[in-house]
């Protein structure tokens, strides 16, 4: 194994070229999956630029370097509500979060991920720099597994829209991987849901977004709101965990589901 | 592989292999207050503060921590005198097997840093990395709250 320690963007392209090559950001997912004696690891902490965070011209960019913890608490001075500040504030535990790098976490896309589904809800985009230089939406990103080799994640975007928010993760403890993951954005105006999204992640699609339930609410005001039956409108992708059956954590969602809609808008939030 | 590190203080200079933990470099050298538990980044046994944000040392790799600022448990102390954390944990009896108290003090350490004065939620969630087998955590976060008190007047006479 050799080690590398680029100070810029350039320089790590540069590396990303070489065979072998692999991106060390906070490190924790490389250590969960067995470090190839052979590697070169390229340690992106140097690189200045990943770790920016930049919230002008109605759009929030978050480095690709940037930890989980250091995201939170940035975003956390502006909207304390914002989803990201609730999904990546319980997300693992404190000193995990001062390691965990979102670029890292993307590339990773572990099952238990705590940021695909509100960067997806948000309708975040992917800068990559390397082999597909380009800004990727999430969704694209997600279904196109030769983006995730010889790029690097230089950064997300996403526009500063003000919304409702309500993040669930399932756990049995509060340190505990989420077996899945509800976002929930919304927007209302006069009375009226204008805009709402839902997304889902845990199952065996990892990230799904469930435009049923969008379209059941949107444009309805308040007595047209229905929010009985929402399981018909979850996915039959659940899959068997150590936390339930399939079918135990499809009702279990349906239940945390209404809890969040009820809460966003404004109706019995128990 | 060669590497430099500042450690409580002072530049060390070390020889290490490419792929060891920052857990078993800093234990071979010396620092037996940063323990070895879960090695998964899940118990805090092993935290240190890298950079001054507390993280796993089990989840670090050595190389990737080269020419930073390292710190454990016994920086936190000057000279003879204990920081009032230490003093806060030991008289509220919140040390049993001891194992997990380094990571709890520097746990604890950074929330009071940024936090003098927090609610036992905030406790909680600063110590949500470090578990403790032994004492149920209600000393612990009695000890806190001791701590907090004790640094807050320590402030105030300096």
């Amino acid at each position: 194994m050799e080690w590398f320690f680029p100070k810029t963007v350039d320089e790590v392209i540069e590396l990303l070229g070489k065979e072998d090559a692999v991106l060390h950001g906070g490190g924790t997912m490389l250590l969960r999956g067995g470090l190839r004696p052979s590697g070169k690891m390229v340690d992106l902490s140097g690189v200045e630029s990943l770790r920016q965070i930049v919230m002008e011209g109605g759009v929030t960019s978050l480095g690709g370097g940037v930890t989980y913890a250091e995201a939170a608490r940035r975003l956390g001075e502006s909207d304390p509500d914002h989803i990201l500040v609730q999904s990546l504030g319980k997300a693992a535990a404190t000193p995990l979060r001062n390691r965990i790098t979102l670029g890292g976490s993307v590339m990773a896309q572990p099952l238990w991920s705590d940021l695909l589904g509100p960067l997806t809800a948000l309708g975040a985009e992917l800068r990559l720099e390397g082999k597909n230089s380009g800004f990727f939406e999430m969704a694209e990103f997600l279904r196109s597994p030769e983006l995730r080799s010889g790029n690097l994640i230089h950064s997300l975007r996403f526009p500063s829209v003000s919304w409702r928010t309500w993040y669930h993760r399932e756990t049995r403890t509060s340190f505990d991987y989420p077996a899945f993951t509800l976002s929930l954005l919304c927007r209302q105006e006069g009375g009226r849901v204008k805009e709402l999204r839902v997304v889902l992640t845990g199952t065996s699609k990892k990230v799904e977004r469930l435009l049923g339930v969008e379209e059941r609410f949107q444009g309805r005001d308040a007595e047209e709101r229905n929010f009985r039956n929402l399981e018909e409108f979850l996915p039959e992708t659940f899959v068997d965990r150590p936390h339930g059956s399939a079918s135990y954590l499809r009702s279990v969602a349906a239940v945390a589901l209404e809890r969040g809609l009820r809460k966003l808008m404004g109706g019995d939030a128990a | 592989m060669r590497g430099s590190f500042v450690v409580n203080g002072s530049v060390r200079e070390w020889e290490f292999p490419e792929d060891m933990r920052l857990l078993d470099l800093l234990r071979r050298e010396g620092y037996g207050e940063v323990k070895c538990g879960c090695r998964e980044g899940m118990c805090g046994s092993c935290c240190v503060l890298l950079e001054e944000k507390i993280v796993n040392s089990c989840q670090v790799l050595a190389a990737s921590a080269t020419n930073k600022q390292i710190r454990t448990v016994e920086a936190l102390s000057e000279g003879e005198e204990p920081h009032p954390l230490v003093t806060a944990f030991a008289e509220a009896g919140a040390v049993q097997c001891g194992f997990c108290t380094p990571g709890m003090i520097l746990a604890a350490y950074c929330l009071l840093r940024d936090n003098p004065d927090p609610s036992e939620e905030e406790i909680k969630r600063a110590l949500d990395g470090n578990y403790c087998r032994c004492t149920g955590y209600v000393k612990i976060f009695d000890a806190v709250q001791r701590g907090a008190r004790k640094m807050r007047e320590k402030e105030v006479q300096e």
